[in-house]
């Protein structure tokens, strides 16, 4: 792969990586052509005294990034691989996951891609809350059965959706032991500005009539160097995201070494036995910061909603 | 079989020929048309609204469409059972049944194709399986060995065809108009020549070799969309026989109807006789057995263990929701034929009628039960979905989807009766050369005896 | 009405009344607390001091809604040095939809910038009429990041100094908190057990390095990370040094190479291809070639000697 692939397949780490060299060698540190970073300069002053000419990009709290093409979006971000963390001593029922995800994706009606389901696993046991999202598993069931590579297992990775090529079968949601698939009934209701913008597999928008959605890992969040909607919306950090292959993981307030963290408080994933090798830990409900019945108070009123 | 002695060939050109609809052959075509208009209907509001207008929800995200599907498969293998495995296993009572049994097969086949687009959230895309498809996935497999079963049950229902619509051809004056244009094209060639007879010998036999393999295909292929999933009830490695002996029942049923049927309104009763219903009866014995033994294996073992997984989901059969379907699809459809069939009585025309009703209605619920239990029985809970989905009752969408497509496989078989003749007469006549020839030699050799 | 006639009818009513004005006062009261925490815009300027010693002015413009903070995005907000001055304008911004927006110094700031230690910010934004101007400052000192690594009996050492400026020399600075790390994907992984170090009386924070053989890139390269955050005296400031502590990462194997049943189409096993084109070849081949027989009994007719019919 070519370094100025690579770069812009991941741009948000090449802004700052290059702006390094930027201020080193006051070379521009886009390439001419590259509109995607911006290109244009801007001449500032460093702490030195100095003038300094960087991409505009770098003032951009936000950087922009263009929605990647359908063949990049299919074949993910190199280098990565992503892995969630998620901490059931921590969890409260909170539900800020579910309707930030929600709100982000337009998931419809009262469908939800995150899940928090009280369980118990044994009668005498204690009850906890185990928020479910995908598993993007490393070996996923759903992808296996898709007759058409409408649902696709990434380099880094992510099992993504292309809506553009969902045939509506609905097989993925019958091979999908996590129950994480919703399936769009009907025509959504999206706002107009996003329901005719072209479909984009790392957005999961817009979401089309007769196809299946779900969780997608936020991968158009990453790609800006920002967490998951569900990491960043938890107020009690449950949520953990990070790189496999940088072996850590944060919730934005904490970073943990991921080895030492699932090492250290025995983390697990979800329904082992069957092989599908989640990308998803669980970090076991013990020590906890909540009770388990004090979760139960916004139970009531989410019951009431679906 | 002794009666074509007593018949002229004449005669039975004349019995076996089709026939105008009568008044009641009108009203019942009619009735079909009008359902499957019904039906049809219902797909084009399903067509403009989505899949919202069903019942189905995120947790039973298949409903009756599949159900239905995997009864439409079922049924069409009884093409492959009378005409094939008795041909090559040379059972000479065959003759009267065969186009029957190919007749149900293809017109089945066709809805099971159908009924799978109906099922799909974006029907328009469907040639994305040809430009896209993926090999991995069962339904690809699916899709092929359906395509590959409905063109070799065409080829088998035409080859065997040739003969009698060459003779239809001759007889323009009496048959009249209609289809002398499409006979002609099918048939005209058929001279009845040595050469030709024998290509078209080679070819049955060669389809009849082939077909089997494919039709235990169709619906092992079918057991695997369930059974490579992970879900209580469909995780078996008995899916496939399972699949394919409750497949051979019910087609055994609805031939056993069928049989009756023309019988009665064809008044066809010299050449499906009363032995005809004996043997057919006695075949669905041993087919409800096996498929009864299958279930046997497919719930007592399961039951034994009480997997957790598995637990709500079998009590739910046992006992619980499902329970009077279940024992419902269990006494009605295998036992209670089973015990009515094991009698000599029992294997006359009006109870093996019955006994087919009560299989076929039996194995429409089996089929029910095997989908809809299992998709409301997740691994994890049903929880932070919208309510409705934790339920699933049809809609009269589905219903009206479900019923027209029925109507529409009836509706097949009854124009093709009216087109082309139910019983090969062809086959027939054939039958009642050997019956003479053989009685003559007999007697010349009896004769030759006394002489000695 | 009549009834009002009757004076326990109007003592009750009264009192109805009088509860209700009550009620309603004080609710009026609530609410209003509660809009005014709800709809009033806050804004927020910070000084940042990036790796690439280019420093940056950042504003935020939220609101309180509930308990949490949400983004106020569009707003326009003229950034000054000192005060409000157009003379002293630094630049001007539109908060973007996170509700933020950066400026960077001017090189017309550079004598000023030169000639100062100790810097005075000062954001306003002229909201539409009716509501208040917002306007918040900051006051930082300049002040450098240095990371570096050091070796003490074998043990590797990360190490960091902040120094400010006085008069004309850079000077360390003692008691700051701050964080030594790895870079890392949306977040730095600190170096050790600790999330904060605190640098001692010659200006230098110091970290024993935990992370024994923490991935890095292909040849084992990390970058360190040394950050002071949100300090009321210095603002943000980062830097950066790479380092081989890493543990190289071979490229991976080629993700899209491996045949297996969850690829895509054109990655399908082996066996598989071969077990289904080989039963469709053969299938479909028998179907041809019964085509062709029924062809050859066609042909066999058409020539014979019989065509009546046709």
């Amino acid at each position: 792969m070519d370094q100025n692939k690579s770069r812009r397949e991941f741009l948000a780490a090449g802004i700052l990586t290059t702006m390094a060299v930027a201020c080193n060698n006051n070379h521009s540190p886009f390439p001419a052509d590259d509109i995607e970073a911006s290109g244009e300069k801007v001449k500032l002053l460093s702490v030195d005294g100095n003038v300094i000419e960087v991409d505009k990009a770098f003032l951009k709290p936000v950087p922009h990034m263009p929605s990647v093409s359908n063949e990049e979006a299919r074949k993910g971000i190199p280098g990565k691989k992503f892995v969630m963390v998620i901490d059931l001593s921590r969890c409260k029922n909170v539900k800020a996951c579910q309707v930030a995800c929600n709100h982000a994706h337009h998931v419809q009606d009262a469908q939800n891609w995150i899940k928090v389901y009280p369980m118990q696993d044994a009668q005498h046991t204690a009850p906890y809350w185990q928020p479910t999202i995908c598993m993007h598993c490393d070996e996923p069931p759903c992808v296996k059965v898709c007759p058409v590579d409408a649902t696709f297992k990434r380099q880094d990775g992510i099992v993504l959706i292309d809506a553009d090529r969902c045939i509506g079968c609905r097989f993925c949601m019958a091979a999908c032991p996590y129950s994480t698939r919703v399936f769009n009934w009907g025509e959504p209701d999206l706002p107009a500005d996003i329901a005719d913008k072209p479909y984009n597999p790392e957005t999961s928008l817009p979401q089309k009539k007769g196809t299946v959605g779900k969780c997608d890992f936020c991968p158009d969040m990453t790609r800006m160097g920002m967490l998951p909607h569900c990491v960043s919306a938890c107020p009690n950090g449950v949520y953990f995201f990070g790189d496999m292959n940088e072996d850590s993981v944060t919730n934005g307030a904490e970073t943990f070494r991921f080895s030492d963290l699932v090492r250290d408080k025995a983390g697990y994933r979800l329904m082992e036995d069957l092989g599908t090798k989640p990308s998803v830990y669980y970090l076991p409900p013990v020590n906890r910061n909540f009770k388990f019945e004090e979760g139960l108070d916004t139970e009531d009123s989410t019951q009431k909603k679906s | 079989m002794k009666n074509l002695q007593n018949l002229s060939e004449d005669q039975i050109t004349a019995d076996l020929l089709p026939q105008k609809f009568g008044r009641r052959g009108k009203i019942w075509t009619a009735g079909l048309i009008v359902i499957c208009c019904i039906g049809a209907f219902a797909y084009i509001k399903q067509l403009r609204e989505g899949l919202v207008v069903t019942n189905m929800g995120d947790y039973a995200s298949w409903g009756i469409y599949i159900s239905n599907f995997v009864f439409f498969v079922a049924v069409s293998l009884v093409g492959s059972l009378i005409t094939a495995i008795f041909r090559l296993s040379g059972v000479p009572w065959r003759t009267p049944l065969t186009r029957i049994a190919e007749i149900i097969a293809v017109s089945n086949i066709t809805f099971a194709a159908l009924i799978i687009i109906v099922d799909m959230g974006r029907p328009e895309r469907l040639y994305f399986l040809f430009t896209h498809g993926r090999l991995q996935s069962p339904i690809m497999w699916d899709v092929i060995v359906i395509t590959t079963y409905f063109f070799l049950s065409l080829l088998l229902l035409y080859i065997t065809l040739i003969p009698d619509v060459k003779l239809m051809i001759s007889l323009k004056d009496k048959l009249g108009k209609p289809f002398s244009k499409l006979y002609k094209w099918m048939a005209s060639f058929w001279q009845g020549t040595e050469a030709q007879e024998k290509i078209r010998n080679k070819s049955i036999t060669i389809l009849c070799v082939t077909i089997v393999p494919v039709a235990f295909c169709i619906h092992t292929v079918t057991s695997w969309l369930f059974a490579t999933t992970y879900r209580p009830g469909w995780d078996s490695t008995n899916f496939g026989a399972y699949f394919v002996s409750g497949a051979f029942l019910v087609g055994a049923g609805a031939v056993g109807i069928a049989m009756f049927v023309y019988r009665r309104v064809y008044k066809l009763e010299n050449y499906i006789t009363d032995d005809h219903f004996d043997k057919m009866g006695k075949i669905t014995v041993m087919l409800a057995l096996l498929y009864l033994y299958f279930n046997v294996n497919e719930f007592l073992v399961p039951a034994f263990k009480m997997k957790e997984e598995e637990k709500a989901y079998l009590n739910g059969l046992f006992t619980g929701d499902y329970s009077i379907m279940f024992w419902f699809a269990i006494m009605v459809g295998m036992i209670i034929p089973t015990l009515v069939l094991i009698n000599k009585k029992g294997r006359k025309p009006l109870p093996m009628f019955i006994a087919g009703v009560m299989i076929v209605v039996g194995a429409w619920f089996k089929r029910y039960l095997i989908v809809t239990p299992t998709m409301l029985h997740p691994l994890l809970p049903k929880y932070n979905s919208p309510l409705r989905f934790n339920h699933y009752f049809p809609s009269w969408e589905e219903w009206a989807i479900t019923i027209g497509s029925m109507a529409g496989v009836l509706l097949i078989i009854t124009f093709f009766t009216r087109v082309f003749p139910i019983i090969s007469i062809y086959k027939t006549l054939e039958d009642k050369h050997a019956i003479t020839n053989k009685n003559e030699t007999t007697e010349q050799y009896e004769s030759n005896l006394q002489v000695s | 009405m009549k009834q009002l006639n009757n004076m326990k009818v109007i003592y009750k009513y009264l009192k109805l009344v009088i509860s209700l004005v009550l009620l309603l006062g004080i609710s009026i009261d609530t609410i209003q607390a509660q809009d005014s925490v709800a709809s009033k815009t806050q804004l927020i300027i910070s000084y940042f001091l990036p790796a690439n010693k280019v420093p940056y002015l950042e504003v935020t413009t939220r609101k309180k809604i509930g308990r949490k903070f949400e983004a106020v995005k569009n707003i326009p907000v003229d950034i000054y040095f000192n005060e409000a001055d157009p003379n002293n304008l630094l630049g001007k911004v539109i908060t973007d939809t996170i509700g933020k927006g950066r400026i960077g110094l001017p090189p017309s700031f550079k004598n000023t910038w030169d000639s100062l230690n100790e810097f005075k910010f000062l954001a306003q934004s002229e909201l539409p009429a009716g509501q208040d101007a917002l306007s918040a400052d900051i006051t930082i000192k300049k002040a450098i990041l240095s990371v570096d690594t050091t070796s003490v009996d074998g043990t590797r050492m990360v190490t960091a100094e902040l120094k400010e400026k006085n008069g004309n020399d850079w000077v360390p600075v003692k008691d700051i908190d701050m964080k030594l790390a790895v870079k890392r994907m949306d977040a730095n992984l600190s170096v050790g057990d600790k999330d904060f170090y605190t640098s001692d009386s010659t200006g230098v924070s110091s970290a024993e390095f935990k992370k024994d053989s923490i991935p890095g890139d292909k040849k084992g390269m990390i970058t360190l990370v040394a950050e002071v955050d949100d300090n009321d005296t210095y603002g943000n400031l980062v830097t950066e040094k790479a380092v081989n502590w890493g543990k190289a990462i071979a490229p991976q194997k080629d993700f899209f190479a491996q045949r297996t049943l969850w690829a895509i189409r054109s990655e399908t096993p082996i066996w598989l291809l071969f077990t289904v084109w080989g039963i469709a070849i053969g299938i479909w081949g028998t179907i041809i070639y019964l085509v062709i027989q029924i062809l050859k009994i066609r042909k066999l007719g058409v020539s014979g000697p019989i065509k009546e019919d046709l």
